[in-house]
């Protein structure tokens, strides 16, 4: 069995246009990205910079305008509807900002959710569902619903939601977000844990001090990667 | 489809039921549908999902309704000429018609879902 390829995102000269009757905007502008394996990598920007744009294509949620992107080997721009969400299944974790768990599904159906879709025997989707949801110390609360837990305790079934399929790429907007300080910290700790145990991560963020958490930092202005801050592993 | 599957859409039927509410796609079923898609379901498991979900809570309807019509019908026997207990035909006939209705007008919404596009997720509104 060969290794995996270590370059896992590859975007050449992505552009991202927005049209309406009135004007073209130019959200992303000849982006040129490369991710390897187990880094993790902070996107910082102001708003409008093109942050959210710039996630959303790399988890296939959005398509460019023009350019190529690359998911661990796999041409994905062009790829078909179904195709996107074959890749987005296996390949991405996703944590969002609102955490995004379905209320009328309990913590344990929702972290199991991805799962369903790949068509995994129930025993193994059982399984995965139990290690994830002890790996972020919410265990305990499977059988809840999403809104008898707190912010915090939501984002955490999120993540275990993220990484209960081994995606190779987790993608987290502004995780943080809707949390206090406590909160944050401890999904910021879950989020270190996973890089250090292999995990690619790739995070939007306005907090400075939660990106310095990352290997690298991109800084967009204007659709356009303008800087980046390389630190040692954390 | 799973057991479980069925579980969860008897479970949002039997909710819906209580709360008297229709299935219709609201904001909160579009961001849910919206989820979904991003987390990997193809546009066609989005499909299926919103009609096995009219399906239960159709069947729930229909249950409801022929229990209190066999209750109705011995009512109306005693009070009107020609009324059977147990018209099986016309059961029969009025709980197909129901099913084939409500499948049809959920299909509308069931097609609107599967092309939603899954940014709503990231933009959570």
């Amino acid at each position: 069995m060969t290794a995996p390829d270590p370059l896992l995102i590859e975007l050449r000269d992505v552009r991202k246009i927005f049209t309406t009757d009135e004007m073209e905007t130019h959200a992303l502008g000849g982006v040129e990205l490369e991710i390897q394996r187990g880094e993790y990598v902070s996107i910082e920007g102001p708003s409008g910079s093109g942050k959210t744009t710039l996630l959303s294509i790399l988890g296939l949620l959005d398509t460019p305008t023009a350019g190529t992107y690359r998911l661990a080997g796999e041409l994905c721009s062009g790829l078909s509807v179904r195709e996107s969400a074959r890749v987005r299944n296996r390949q991405i974790g996703f944590i969002f900002q609102t955490f995004n768990l379905i209320g009328d599904l309990t913590v344990q159906e929702n972290v199991e959710l991805p799962l369903t879709y790949r068509g995994m025997p129930a025993s193994e989707r059982r399984d995965r569902v139990v290690a994830a949801l002890e790996k972020v110390g919410m265990a305990h609360r499977a059988k809840h619903l999403p809104g008898q837990l707190s912010g915090g305790q939501q984002q955490r079934v999120a993540v275990a939601r993220a990484v209960a399929g081994s995606p190779p790429l987790l993608l987290a907007d502004e995780p943080t977000g809707n949390l206090d300080s406590h909160n944050g910290d401890q999904v910021m700790a879950l989020l270190q844990g996973l890089h250090q145990g292999g995990a690619t991560v790739c995070m939007v963020t306005h907090n400075p001090e939660y990106a310095r958490h990352a290997t690298r930092t991109i800084h967009l202005f204007d659709g356009s990667i303008v800087d980046e801050t390389r630190r040692g592993p954390a | 489809m799973t057991v479980d599957a069925l579980v969860q859409d008897a479970r949002f039927a039997l909710r819906s039921f209580a709360g008297a509410q229709t299935f219709s796609v609201t904001t909160v079923a579009l961001l849910a549908f919206a989820i979904r898609l991003a987390l990997g379901a193809a546009p066609r498991d989005v499909l299926l999902l919103v009609l096995r979900r009219s399906a239960a809570l159709v069947a729930i309807g229909v249950g409801a309704g022929l229990a209190v019509a066999v209750v109705a019908t011995r009512v109306l026997r005693s009070l009107v000429f020609g009324v059977g207990t147990l018209d099986l035909e016309a059961f029969s006939l009025a709980a197909a018609l129901l099913v084939v209705v409500a499948l049809v007008a959920s299909y509308l919404p069931a097609r609107r879902a599967t092309r939603i596009s899954p940014m709503l997720a990231l933009r959570g509104d």
